[in-house]
Protein backbone atom coordinates (compact mmCIF):
# COMPACT_ATOMS: atom_id res chain seq x y z
CA UNK A 1 0.00 0.00 0.00
CA UNK A 2 1.44 3.43 -0.72
CA UNK A 3 2.27 5.43 2.11
CA UNK A 4 1.15 9.06 0.69
CA UNK A 5 -3.12 7.38 1.89
CA UNK A 6 -4.05 8.61 5.02
CA UNK A 7 -6.26 5.70 5.57
CA UNK A 8 -5.78 2.54 3.32
CA UNK A 9 -7.59 -0.64 3.64
CA UNK A 10 -7.11 -3.36 1.27
CA UNK A 11 -9.00 -6.63 0.65
CA UNK A 12 -10.25 -6.09 4.30
CA UNK A 13 -12.77 -9.29 5.13
CA UNK A 14 -15.26 -8.80 8.03
CA UNK A 15 -16.60 -12.13 7.66
CA UNK A 16 -16.25 -15.54 6.31
CA UNK A 17 -17.61 -14.44 2.77
CA UNK A 18 -15.12 -14.56 0.26
CA UNK A 19 -16.39 -12.08 -2.09
CA UNK A 20 -16.82 -9.36 0.59
CA UNK A 21 -13.45 -8.05 0.84
CA UNK A 22 -13.18 -4.19 1.61
CA UNK A 23 -11.04 -1.62 -0.30
CA UNK A 24 -10.55 1.92 -0.75
CA UNK A 25 -8.17 4.77 0.11
CA UNK A 26 -8.18 8.12 1.42
CA UNK A 27 -6.48 11.39 0.20
CA UNK A 28 -5.36 13.84 2.29
CA UNK A 29 -8.28 16.30 3.19
CA UNK A 30 -10.45 13.76 1.75
CA UNK A 31 -13.44 12.56 4.36
CA UNK A 32 -15.05 9.88 3.10
CA UNK A 33 -18.55 8.69 4.37
CA UNK A 34 -19.59 4.90 5.35
CA UNK A 35 -23.94 4.85 4.86
CA UNK A 36 -25.48 1.88 5.36
CA UNK A 37 -28.52 -0.09 7.71
CA UNK A 38 -27.76 -1.27 11.25
CA UNK A 39 -25.45 -4.51 10.93
CA UNK A 40 -24.08 -3.56 8.00
CA UNK A 41 -20.53 -3.88 9.05
CA UNK A 42 -19.51 0.04 9.20
CA UNK A 43 -18.96 -0.09 13.01
CA UNK A 44 -16.93 -3.43 12.27
CA UNK A 45 -14.75 -1.85 9.75
CA UNK A 46 -13.82 0.92 11.98
CA UNK A 47 -13.18 -1.27 14.94
CA UNK A 48 -10.29 -2.79 12.77
CA UNK A 49 -9.40 0.68 11.28
CA UNK A 50 -9.24 1.47 15.55
CA UNK A 51 -6.97 -0.95 15.96
CA UNK A 52 -8.95 -2.81 18.21
CA UNK A 53 -10.47 -6.13 15.86
CA UNK A 54 -8.56 -7.69 13.64
CA UNK A 55 -10.43 -8.77 9.93
CA UNK A 56 -10.80 -12.18 9.09
CA UNK A 57 -8.00 -11.00 6.12
CA UNK A 58 -6.75 -8.08 4.62
CA UNK A 59 -5.06 -4.91 5.91
CA UNK A 60 -5.39 -1.67 7.22
CA UNK A 61 -3.16 1.33 7.16
CA UNK A 62 -3.47 4.53 8.98
CA UNK A 63 -0.56 7.34 7.64
CA UNK A 64 1.45 4.10 6.46
CA UNK A 65 1.21 2.14 9.91
CA UNK A 66 -0.74 -0.10 11.05
CA UNK A 67 -3.26 1.47 13.47
CA UNK A 68 -2.31 -0.90 16.60
CA UNK A 69 1.16 -0.66 16.42
CA UNK A 70 1.13 3.40 15.73
CA UNK A 71 3.88 5.27 18.04
CA UNK A 72 2.40 7.96 20.33
CA UNK A 73 3.48 10.53 18.23
CA UNK A 74 1.17 9.02 15.18
CA UNK A 75 -0.97 8.41 17.68
CA UNK A 76 -1.29 12.52 18.29
CA UNK A 77 -2.45 13.05 14.63
CA UNK A 78 -5.30 10.62 14.72
CA UNK A 79 -8.72 11.27 16.36
CA UNK A 80 -10.89 8.48 16.86
CA UNK A 81 -14.70 9.16 17.96
CA UNK A 82 -16.25 5.04 19.39
CA UNK A 83 -19.64 4.51 18.56
CA UNK A 84 -19.81 2.64 21.74
CA UNK A 85 -19.28 5.12 24.85
CA UNK A 86 -16.05 4.84 25.31
CA UNK A 87 -15.40 7.79 27.96
CA UNK A 88 -13.82 6.93 31.67
CA UNK A 89 -16.75 7.52 33.71
CA UNK A 90 -15.20 7.93 36.87
CA UNK A 91 -12.88 10.76 35.36
CA UNK A 92 -13.75 14.48 35.78
CA UNK A 93 -14.10 15.95 32.66
CA UNK A 94 -11.05 18.55 33.72
CA UNK A 95 -9.20 15.92 34.27
CA UNK A 96 -10.17 14.32 30.70
CA UNK A 97 -9.50 17.67 29.24
CA UNK A 98 -5.97 18.53 30.88
CA UNK A 99 -5.02 14.63 30.34
CA UNK A 100 -5.70 15.45 26.36
CA UNK A 101 -4.74 18.81 26.35
CA UNK A 102 -1.12 17.40 28.08
CA UNK A 103 -0.69 14.61 24.91
CA UNK A 104 -2.43 16.72 22.04
CA UNK A 105 -0.83 20.47 20.72
CA UNK A 106 -3.85 22.51 21.16
CA UNK A 107 -5.60 24.87 18.31
CA UNK A 108 -6.66 28.14 18.57
CA UNK A 109 -10.25 27.46 18.13
CA UNK A 110 -10.27 24.48 20.56
CA UNK A 111 -11.32 26.16 23.58
CA UNK A 112 -13.69 28.34 22.14
CA UNK A 113 -15.31 24.73 21.36
CA UNK A 114 -15.37 23.82 24.34
CA UNK A 115 -17.96 26.95 25.70
CA UNK A 116 -19.74 26.01 22.54
CA UNK A 117 -20.74 22.94 23.35
CA UNK A 118 -21.87 23.39 26.83
CA UNK A 119 -18.57 21.41 28.06
CA UNK A 120 -17.42 24.51 30.15
CA UNK A 121 -20.55 24.00 32.61
CA UNK A 122 -19.72 20.35 33.35
CA UNK A 123 -15.58 20.70 34.11
CA UNK A 124 -16.05 19.55 37.31
CA UNK A 125 -18.84 16.84 36.97
CA UNK A 126 -18.36 13.52 36.57
CA UNK A 127 -18.43 12.00 33.10
CA UNK A 128 -20.69 9.24 34.18
CA UNK A 129 -23.21 11.58 35.33
CA UNK A 130 -23.40 13.76 32.03
CA UNK A 131 -26.25 13.20 29.69
CA UNK A 132 -25.76 11.19 26.59
CA UNK A 133 -25.30 14.52 24.49
CA UNK A 134 -23.02 16.02 26.36
CA UNK A 135 -21.18 12.66 26.82
CA UNK A 136 -21.02 12.88 23.19
CA UNK A 137 -19.89 16.32 22.63
CA UNK A 138 -16.82 15.46 24.86
CA UNK A 139 -16.15 12.39 22.94
CA UNK A 140 -16.17 14.08 19.57
CA UNK A 141 -14.28 17.26 21.31
CA UNK A 142 -11.18 14.62 22.26
CA UNK A 143 -10.82 13.77 18.52
CA UNK A 144 -11.59 17.46 16.99
CA UNK A 145 -8.91 19.02 19.65
CA UNK A 146 -5.56 20.07 17.96
CA UNK A 147 -4.29 19.33 14.94
CA UNK A 148 -4.85 16.10 13.52
CA UNK A 149 -4.61 14.56 10.28
CA UNK A 150 -6.84 11.62 10.62
CA UNK A 151 -10.78 11.13 11.86
CA UNK A 152 -11.93 7.77 12.23
CA UNK A 153 -15.79 8.73 13.39
CA UNK A 154 -18.20 6.23 14.22
CA UNK A 155 -21.54 7.56 14.41
CA UNK A 156 -20.16 10.78 15.89
CA UNK A 157 -23.58 12.80 16.28
CA UNK A 158 -26.11 10.36 16.93
CA UNK A 159 -26.60 11.29 20.10
CA UNK A 160 -27.07 15.39 19.45
CA UNK A 161 -29.48 17.81 18.79
CA UNK A 162 -29.68 19.87 15.27
CA UNK A 163 -27.71 22.77 16.59
CA UNK A 164 -24.98 20.80 18.64
CA UNK A 165 -24.73 18.63 15.18
CA UNK A 166 -24.23 21.90 13.05
CA UNK A 167 -22.03 23.33 15.44
CA UNK A 168 -19.84 20.36 15.36
CA UNK A 169 -19.86 20.00 11.38
CA UNK A 170 -19.09 23.73 11.28
CA UNK A 171 -16.44 23.46 13.52
CA UNK A 172 -14.70 19.96 11.30
CA UNK A 173 -15.04 22.11 8.22
CA UNK A 174 -13.41 24.84 9.40
CA UNK A 175 -10.57 22.01 10.70
CA UNK A 176 -10.81 19.99 7.47
CA UNK A 177 -10.14 23.61 5.57
CA UNK A 178 -7.42 24.56 7.73
CA UNK A 179 -5.42 21.49 7.84
CA UNK A 180 -6.43 19.00 5.33
CA UNK A 181 -7.75 16.67 7.72
CA UNK A 182 -8.77 13.36 6.02
CA UNK A 183 -10.49 10.57 7.50
CA UNK A 184 -13.61 7.79 7.50
CA UNK A 185 -16.72 8.68 8.93
CA UNK A 186 -19.61 6.16 9.82
CA UNK A 187 -23.01 7.01 10.18
CA UNK A 188 -26.80 6.31 8.90
CA UNK A 189 -27.37 9.96 9.02
CA UNK A 190 -27.41 10.71 5.11
CA UNK A 191 -27.03 14.67 5.98
CA UNK A 192 -24.22 14.38 7.98
CA UNK A 193 -22.20 12.42 5.41
CA UNK A 194 -23.45 14.89 2.92
CA UNK A 195 -22.37 18.17 4.91
CA UNK A 196 -18.98 16.25 5.64
CA UNK A 197 -17.60 13.60 2.89
CA UNK A 198 -16.39 14.08 -0.32
CA UNK A 199 -16.72 10.38 -0.83
CA UNK A 200 -19.57 7.99 -0.03
CA UNK A 201 -19.49 4.37 0.23
CA UNK A 202 -22.79 2.56 0.98
CA UNK A 203 -22.14 -0.99 2.55
CA UNK A 204 -24.86 -3.70 3.44
CA UNK A 205 -23.85 -7.35 5.19
CA UNK A 206 -20.05 -6.49 5.21
CA UNK A 207 -19.61 -5.20 1.50
CA UNK A 208 -19.80 -2.61 -0.52
CA UNK A 209 -22.25 -2.38 -2.76
CA UNK A 210 -21.93 1.05 -4.18
CA UNK A 211 -19.78 4.66 -4.08
CA UNK A 212 -20.47 8.01 -5.20
CA UNK A 213 -19.38 11.64 -4.59
CA UNK A 214 -21.38 13.12 -1.51
CA UNK A 215 -23.24 15.86 -3.32
CA UNK A 216 -24.94 13.18 -5.38
CA UNK A 217 -27.03 12.31 -1.82
CA UNK A 218 -28.42 15.83 -2.34
CA UNK A 219 -29.76 14.84 -5.72
CA UNK A 220 -27.05 16.91 -7.58
CA UNK A 221 -25.55 14.25 -9.02
CA UNK A 222 -26.01 10.95 -10.37
CA UNK A 223 -24.51 7.93 -8.46
CA UNK A 224 -22.27 5.87 -9.49
CA UNK A 225 -22.22 1.55 -9.00
CA UNK A 226 -21.35 -1.58 -9.32
CA UNK A 227 -22.99 -3.87 -12.17
CA UNK A 228 -23.09 -6.32 -10.03
CA UNK A 229 -25.37 -4.89 -7.05
CA UNK A 230 -27.12 -2.21 -9.58
CA UNK A 231 -30.86 -4.16 -8.85
CA UNK A 232 -29.64 -3.71 -4.65
CA UNK A 233 -28.53 -0.15 -4.60
CA UNK A 234 -31.19 1.68 -6.01
CA UNK A 235 -33.48 1.55 -3.50
CA UNK A 236 -30.95 2.67 -1.21
CA UNK A 237 -29.69 5.13 -3.47
CA UNK A 238 -33.50 6.96 -3.57
CA UNK A 239 -34.04 6.49 0.31
CA UNK A 240 -30.94 8.11 1.30
CA UNK A 241 -32.16 10.90 -1.54
CA UNK A 242 -35.17 11.45 0.04
CA UNK A 243 -34.19 11.33 3.99
CA UNK A 244 -31.73 13.71 3.09
CA UNK A 245 -33.90 16.41 1.49
CA UNK A 246 -36.18 15.40 4.32
CA UNK A 247 -33.60 16.40 6.94
CA UNK A 248 -32.58 19.25 4.48
CA UNK A 249 -36.18 20.98 4.84
CA UNK A 250 -36.87 20.02 8.77
CA UNK A 251 -33.75 21.65 9.36
CA UNK B 1 -9.88 27.73 32.09
CA UNK B 2 -6.48 26.90 32.33
CA UNK B 3 -4.70 23.63 32.21
CA UNK B 4 -1.48 22.51 32.76
CA UNK B 5 0.65 20.12 30.51
CA UNK B 6 0.91 16.91 32.37
CA UNK B 7 4.00 14.89 32.97
CA UNK B 8 3.72 11.18 33.17
CA UNK B 9 3.41 11.61 37.02
CA UNK B 10 0.22 14.35 36.31
CA UNK B 11 -0.94 11.46 34.22
CA UNK B 12 -0.07 8.38 36.86
CA UNK B 13 -2.28 11.28 39.54
CA UNK B 14 -5.21 11.34 37.34
CA UNK B 15 -5.52 7.65 37.04
CA UNK B 16 -5.05 7.13 40.85
CA UNK B 17 -7.37 9.45 41.52
CA UNK B 18 -10.02 8.44 38.99
CA UNK B 19 -9.70 5.11 40.68
CA UNK B 20 -10.25 6.43 43.97
CA UNK B 21 -13.32 7.90 42.66
CA UNK B 22 -14.22 4.40 41.46
CA UNK B 23 -13.98 3.12 44.51
CA UNK B 24 -15.94 6.01 46.28
CA UNK B 25 -18.52 5.57 44.15
CA UNK B 26 -18.97 1.52 44.92
CA UNK B 27 -18.88 1.73 48.50
CA UNK B 28 -20.11 -1.95 49.31
CA UNK B 29 -17.05 -3.51 47.66
CA UNK B 30 -14.51 -1.70 49.40
CA UNK B 31 -16.25 -1.92 52.41
CA UNK B 32 -16.63 -5.22 51.89
CA UNK B 33 -12.86 -5.73 51.46
CA UNK B 34 -12.02 -3.18 54.87
CA UNK B 35 -14.62 -4.65 57.01
CA UNK B 36 -14.70 -8.65 56.01
CA UNK B 37 -11.29 -9.36 58.22
CA UNK B 38 -13.35 -7.33 61.37
CA UNK B 39 -16.30 -9.20 60.93
CA UNK B 40 -14.35 -12.45 60.91
CA UNK B 41 -12.15 -11.79 64.08
CA UNK B 42 -15.13 -10.77 65.91
CA UNK B 43 -17.02 -14.17 65.07
CA UNK B 44 -13.82 -15.64 66.05
CA UNK B 45 -13.99 -13.59 68.78
CA UNK B 46 -17.53 -14.29 70.41
CA UNK B 47 -16.84 -18.06 69.66
CA UNK B 48 -13.37 -17.65 71.92
CA UNK B 49 -15.40 -15.65 74.48
CA UNK B 50 -18.44 -18.72 74.92
CA UNK B 51 -15.34 -21.07 75.86
CA UNK B 52 -17.04 -24.23 73.79
CA UNK B 53 -15.82 -27.11 75.67
CA UNK B 54 -13.54 -29.66 73.53
CA UNK B 55 -14.86 -33.03 72.97
CA UNK B 56 -11.33 -34.37 73.75
CA UNK B 57 -8.44 -32.74 76.23
CA UNK B 58 -5.17 -33.56 75.04
CA UNK B 59 -2.48 -33.86 77.32
CA UNK B 60 1.32 -34.24 76.50
CA UNK B 61 3.32 -35.81 79.40
CA UNK B 62 7.59 -35.14 79.06
CA UNK B 63 9.67 -38.31 78.44
CA UNK B 64 11.32 -37.77 81.76
CA UNK B 65 8.20 -38.77 83.55
CA UNK B 66 7.15 -42.39 81.76
CA UNK B 67 4.86 -43.52 85.16
CA UNK B 68 2.66 -40.73 85.40
CA UNK B 69 0.48 -41.78 82.32
CA UNK B 70 -0.58 -44.90 84.37
CA UNK B 71 -0.43 -42.74 88.14
CA UNK B 72 -3.29 -40.07 86.67
CA UNK B 73 -5.49 -42.51 85.81
CA UNK B 74 -7.29 -40.12 83.72
CA UNK B 75 -10.80 -41.47 81.78
CA UNK B 76 -9.70 -41.68 78.42
CA UNK B 77 -12.69 -40.97 77.05
CA UNK B 78 -12.46 -37.25 77.60
CA UNK B 79 -8.50 -36.83 78.01
CA UNK B 80 -6.41 -37.94 75.22
CA UNK B 81 -2.93 -38.66 77.33
CA UNK B 82 0.37 -38.34 75.03
CA UNK B 83 3.53 -39.67 76.87
CA UNK B 84 6.71 -39.02 75.69
CA UNK B 85 6.43 -35.59 74.30
CA UNK B 86 8.93 -33.50 73.66
CA UNK B 87 9.14 -30.03 75.35
CA UNK B 88 5.09 -30.05 76.05
CA UNK B 89 4.89 -26.24 77.23
CA UNK B 90 6.11 -25.18 74.02
CA UNK B 91 3.19 -26.88 72.35
CA UNK B 92 0.78 -25.48 74.84
CA UNK B 93 1.94 -21.43 74.36
CA UNK B 94 1.34 -22.53 70.47
CA UNK B 95 -1.99 -24.15 71.15
CA UNK B 96 -1.15 -27.95 69.72
CA UNK B 97 -1.39 -29.32 73.38
CA UNK B 98 -4.22 -27.97 76.12
CA UNK B 99 -2.18 -29.71 78.94
CA UNK B 100 1.32 -30.24 78.81
CA UNK B 101 3.09 -31.88 82.31
CA UNK B 102 7.05 -31.96 82.62
CA UNK B 103 9.74 -31.33 85.08
CA UNK B 104 11.47 -27.97 85.58
CA UNK B 105 15.19 -27.73 86.05
CA UNK B 106 14.49 -27.43 89.73
CA UNK B 107 13.06 -30.36 90.24
CA UNK B 108 9.21 -29.34 89.98
CA UNK B 109 6.53 -30.91 88.10
CA UNK B 110 5.16 -27.96 86.06
CA UNK B 111 1.60 -28.28 84.74
CA UNK B 112 1.10 -25.70 81.83
CA UNK B 113 -2.11 -24.44 80.24
CA UNK B 114 -3.40 -21.87 78.72
CA UNK B 115 -5.00 -18.89 80.57
CA UNK B 116 -8.26 -20.15 79.48
CA UNK B 117 -7.88 -23.44 80.92
CA UNK B 118 -6.87 -22.70 84.00
CA UNK B 119 -8.99 -24.48 86.11
CA UNK B 120 -8.82 -27.45 84.18
CA UNK B 121 -4.69 -27.48 84.69
CA UNK B 122 -5.36 -26.53 88.17
CA UNK B 123 -7.43 -29.80 88.38
CA UNK B 124 -4.86 -31.49 86.51
CA UNK B 125 -1.80 -29.96 89.28
CA UNK B 126 -3.96 -31.28 92.40
CA UNK B 127 -4.34 -34.70 90.50
CA UNK B 128 -0.23 -35.23 89.99
CA UNK B 129 -0.05 -33.83 94.24
CA UNK B 130 -2.49 -36.64 94.70
CA UNK B 131 -0.77 -39.33 92.48
CA UNK B 132 3.10 -37.95 94.26
CA UNK B 133 2.44 -36.94 97.71
CA UNK B 134 5.90 -35.85 97.89
CA UNK B 135 6.15 -34.09 94.83
CA UNK B 136 6.73 -30.55 94.15
CA UNK B 137 4.14 -29.65 91.37
CA UNK B 138 2.75 -25.86 90.12
CA UNK B 139 1.39 -24.21 87.56
CA UNK B 140 1.89 -22.15 84.67
CA UNK B 141 -0.35 -20.22 83.03
CA UNK B 142 1.19 -19.68 79.02
CA UNK B 143 0.37 -16.51 77.13
CA UNK B 144 -2.31 -17.71 74.51
CA UNK B 145 -1.66 -14.51 72.21
CA UNK B 146 -0.66 -16.98 69.20
CA UNK B 147 -3.99 -19.40 70.00
CA UNK B 148 -6.40 -16.09 70.06
CA UNK B 149 -4.29 -15.22 66.31
CA UNK B 150 -4.14 -18.38 65.26
CA UNK B 151 -6.55 -17.19 62.14
CA UNK B 152 -5.65 -14.00 61.68
CA UNK B 153 -2.87 -14.42 59.35
CA UNK B 154 -5.16 -16.29 56.80
CA UNK B 155 -8.02 -13.90 57.79
CA UNK B 156 -5.63 -10.95 56.40
CA UNK B 157 -4.62 -13.66 52.81
CA UNK B 158 -8.42 -13.84 52.90
CA UNK B 159 -9.42 -10.08 53.12
CA UNK B 160 -6.32 -8.97 50.34
CA UNK B 161 -7.17 -11.59 47.95
CA UNK B 162 -10.63 -9.56 47.86
CA UNK B 163 -9.01 -6.33 47.48
CA UNK B 164 -7.10 -7.87 44.50
CA UNK B 165 -9.77 -10.12 43.07
CA UNK B 166 -12.87 -8.07 43.57
CA UNK B 167 -11.62 -4.52 43.50
CA UNK B 168 -8.95 -4.18 41.02
CA UNK B 169 -9.78 -7.12 38.76
CA UNK B 170 -13.37 -6.50 39.05
CA UNK B 171 -13.15 -2.83 38.22
CA UNK B 172 -10.64 -3.66 34.83
CA UNK B 173 -12.83 -6.16 33.73
CA UNK B 174 -16.12 -4.03 33.96
CA UNK B 175 -14.20 -0.88 32.01
CA UNK B 176 -12.88 -3.63 29.83
CA UNK B 177 -16.63 -4.73 28.98
CA UNK B 178 -17.97 -0.93 28.89
CA UNK B 179 -15.41 -0.60 26.70
CA UNK B 180 -14.20 2.83 28.31
CA UNK B 181 -10.26 1.76 28.12
CA UNK B 182 -10.57 2.28 24.40
CA UNK B 183 -9.96 6.13 24.62
CA UNK B 184 -6.70 5.57 26.50
CA UNK B 185 -5.68 2.88 24.12
CA UNK B 186 -5.67 5.30 21.27
CA UNK B 187 -4.89 8.11 23.25
CA UNK B 188 -0.71 8.87 23.25
CA UNK B 189 -0.54 8.28 26.58
CA UNK B 190 1.84 5.60 28.69
CA UNK B 191 -0.06 3.03 29.59
CA UNK B 192 1.91 2.14 32.23
CA UNK B 193 0.21 4.54 34.31
CA UNK B 194 -2.91 3.26 34.37
CA UNK B 195 -1.53 0.04 35.31
CA UNK B 196 0.30 1.59 38.65
CA UNK B 197 -2.61 4.01 39.90
CA UNK B 198 -4.83 1.11 40.11
CA UNK B 199 -1.84 -0.90 42.08
CA UNK B 200 -0.94 2.33 44.62
CA UNK B 201 -5.13 2.22 44.71
CA UNK B 202 -5.73 -0.83 45.64
CA UNK B 203 -2.32 -0.96 47.50
CA UNK B 204 -3.30 1.68 49.87
CA UNK B 205 -6.81 0.14 50.39
CA UNK B 206 -4.83 -3.41 51.11
CA UNK B 207 -2.99 -1.52 53.69
CA UNK B 208 -5.86 0.42 55.33
CA UNK B 209 -7.60 -3.30 55.61
CA UNK B 210 -4.41 -5.06 57.32
CA UNK B 211 -3.90 -2.09 59.85
CA UNK B 212 -8.34 -2.33 60.86
CA UNK B 213 -7.55 -6.06 61.31
CA UNK B 214 -4.50 -5.61 63.32
CA UNK B 215 -6.46 -3.36 65.04
CA UNK B 216 -9.39 -5.32 65.46
CA UNK B 217 -7.29 -8.19 66.56
CA UNK B 218 -5.68 -5.91 69.60
CA UNK B 219 -9.13 -4.91 70.45
CA UNK B 220 -11.46 -8.29 70.25
CA UNK B 221 -8.33 -10.63 71.64
CA UNK B 222 -5.79 -8.48 72.92
CA UNK B 223 -2.93 -9.39 70.74
CA UNK B 224 0.28 -7.31 71.47
CA UNK B 225 2.51 -7.27 68.54
CA UNK B 226 5.88 -5.35 68.96
CA UNK B 227 6.20 -2.41 66.75
CA UNK B 228 9.04 -4.57 64.67
CA UNK B 229 6.17 -7.35 64.08
CA UNK B 230 3.67 -4.55 63.03
CA UNK B 231 6.50 -3.33 60.79
CA UNK B 232 6.99 -6.59 59.24
CA UNK B 233 3.52 -7.60 58.94
CA UNK B 234 2.28 -4.04 57.22
CA UNK B 235 5.29 -4.73 54.47
CA UNK B 236 4.54 -8.48 53.92
CA UNK B 237 1.04 -7.50 53.34
CA UNK B 238 2.23 -5.14 51.40
CA UNK B 239 3.78 -7.89 48.40
CA UNK B 240 1.04 -9.67 49.25
CA UNK B 241 -1.35 -7.39 48.15
CA UNK B 242 0.68 -6.88 45.08
CA UNK B 243 0.51 -10.30 44.30
CA UNK B 244 -3.16 -10.65 44.57
CA UNK B 245 -4.11 -7.40 42.52
CA UNK B 246 -1.70 -8.31 39.88
CA UNK B 247 -3.87 -11.80 39.56
CA UNK B 248 -7.28 -9.77 39.77
CA UNK B 249 -5.86 -8.25 36.80
CA UNK B 250 -4.11 -10.66 34.88
CA UNK B 251 -7.48 -12.00 34.98
CA UNK B 252 -9.63 -9.52 34.22
CA UNK B 253 -7.59 -9.41 30.62
CA UNK B 254 -8.20 -12.48 30.05
CA UNK B 255 -11.76 -12.58 30.44
CA UNK B 256 -13.94 -9.72 28.22
CA UNK B 257 -17.16 -10.25 29.75
CA UNK B 258 -17.87 -9.17 33.06
CA UNK B 259 -20.05 -11.45 34.28
CA UNK B 260 -17.91 -14.50 33.49
CA UNK B 261 -14.85 -12.53 34.82
CA UNK B 262 -17.07 -12.05 37.71
CA UNK B 263 -17.28 -16.31 38.19
CA UNK B 264 -14.04 -16.77 38.02
CA UNK B 265 -12.82 -14.00 40.47
CA UNK B 266 -15.45 -16.23 42.58
CA UNK B 267 -13.61 -20.06 42.01
CA UNK B 268 -10.30 -18.33 42.27
CA UNK B 269 -11.08 -16.80 45.48
CA UNK B 270 -12.40 -20.08 46.63
CA UNK B 271 -9.31 -21.84 44.98
CA UNK B 272 -7.04 -19.62 47.23
CA UNK B 273 -9.09 -20.29 50.03
CA UNK B 274 -9.28 -23.86 50.45
CA UNK B 275 -6.37 -24.97 48.48
CA UNK B 276 -3.67 -22.27 49.48
CA UNK B 277 -3.11 -23.65 52.82
CA UNK B 278 -5.09 -20.83 54.81
CA UNK B 279 -7.60 -22.64 56.85
CA UNK B 280 -7.07 -26.40 55.90
CA UNK B 281 -3.53 -27.91 56.21
CA UNK B 282 -2.57 -28.76 52.97
CA UNK B 283 0.10 -31.22 54.19
CA UNK B 284 -2.34 -33.47 54.64
CA UNK B 285 -2.69 -35.29 51.19
CA UNK B 286 0.49 -34.97 48.61
CA UNK B 287 -1.87 -33.57 45.99
CA UNK B 288 -2.87 -30.63 48.50
CA UNK B 289 0.56 -30.29 49.43
CA UNK B 290 1.57 -29.61 45.56
CA UNK B 291 -1.13 -27.47 45.05
CA UNK B 292 -0.38 -25.31 47.66
CA UNK B 293 2.78 -25.02 46.72
CA UNK B 294 1.56 -23.28 43.02
CA UNK B 295 -0.58 -20.80 44.89
CA UNK B 296 0.54 -17.68 46.43
CA UNK B 297 -1.83 -17.39 49.05
CA UNK B 298 -0.11 -20.15 51.02
CA UNK B 299 3.49 -18.01 50.99
CA UNK B 300 1.99 -15.42 52.12
CA UNK B 301 -0.08 -16.93 54.88
CA UNK B 302 3.17 -18.28 56.05
CA UNK B 303 5.07 -15.25 55.99
CA UNK B 304 2.44 -13.43 57.93
CA UNK B 305 2.43 -16.71 60.59
CA UNK B 306 6.03 -16.35 61.29
CA UNK B 307 6.10 -13.01 62.10
CA UNK B 308 2.27 -12.66 63.55
CA UNK B 309 2.71 -16.09 65.89
CA UNK B 310 6.48 -15.77 66.17
CA UNK B 311 6.73 -19.51 65.53
CA UNK B 312 8.96 -19.98 62.48
CA UNK B 313 8.55 -20.28 58.91
CA UNK B 314 7.60 -23.38 57.48
CA UNK B 315 9.32 -22.44 54.13
CA UNK B 316 12.15 -20.24 53.91
CA UNK B 317 10.80 -16.54 53.95
CA UNK B 318 13.59 -15.85 51.12
CA UNK B 319 11.85 -18.14 48.86
CA UNK B 320 8.14 -17.08 49.98
CA UNK B 321 9.45 -13.32 48.81
CA UNK B 322 10.83 -13.89 46.09
CA UNK B 323 7.69 -16.13 44.56
CA UNK B 324 5.28 -13.24 45.20
CA UNK B 325 8.04 -11.08 43.91
CA UNK B 326 7.70 -13.38 40.75
CA UNK B 327 4.43 -14.20 40.58
CA UNK B 328 3.23 -9.79 40.58
CA UNK B 329 5.81 -9.57 38.37
CA UNK B 330 4.66 -12.40 35.89
CA UNK B 331 1.02 -10.96 36.38
CA UNK B 332 1.62 -7.37 35.74
CA UNK B 333 4.24 -7.99 33.04
CA UNK B 334 1.00 -10.05 30.94
CA UNK B 335 -1.49 -7.32 31.74
CA UNK B 336 0.65 -4.59 31.25
CA UNK B 337 0.96 -6.67 27.24
CA UNK B 338 -2.29 -7.37 27.09
CA UNK B 339 -3.87 -4.07 27.66
CA UNK B 340 -1.63 -2.11 26.06
CA UNK B 341 -1.64 -3.88 22.92
CA UNK B 342 -4.37 -3.95 20.50
CA UNK B 343 -5.87 -6.42 18.39
CA UNK B 344 -2.78 -6.87 15.79
CA UNK B 345 0.33 -5.34 17.52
Amino acid sequence: MANSYLVAVDGVRLSGDPHAALSFQCQPGELIGLLGPPGSGKSALLDVLDGLAQPVSGSVEICGTHPARMSNPQKRDVGFVFQQCALPVHMRVRQMLSLLWGMVPSDDSDLNLIDQLGLSDALDCVVGDLSAALRQCLSVYLALHGRRRVWIMDEPTAALNHSQRRLIWDCMLSKQRRHGIGGVIASSNGLEVAALCQRVYWMDRGRIIGEAAADMLLGHRSMSKSGAFASDYARPQQAIQRDTQQQLEAA
Amino acid sequence: MSFATPSHWQTLFVFTRMSFEHSHRHVGLWLLGLTLPIVLLSMLGYARLLHAPAPLTQIGIAADLPFLPTQLGLDQTVFQIQPEVSKPGELVRRADLRIGIERATDGAIVVHSSASDQPLGLLIKQRVELSEPGWTVRQEIARDDQRALQYLPSILVISLLNIGLLLAGAKLSRERSTHSLRIFQVLPLPFWTYVLAEWITKLVLGSMATILALLAASLLMGAELSLRQLTLVLMVSALISTAFIGLGVAVACLVQDHGRALGIFVAVNLLLAVFGDLFFASEKYLITELVALVLPSSYGADLLRGLILDQGFQLAPTLSILYLLVFSALMFGFAARKLGRRAGA
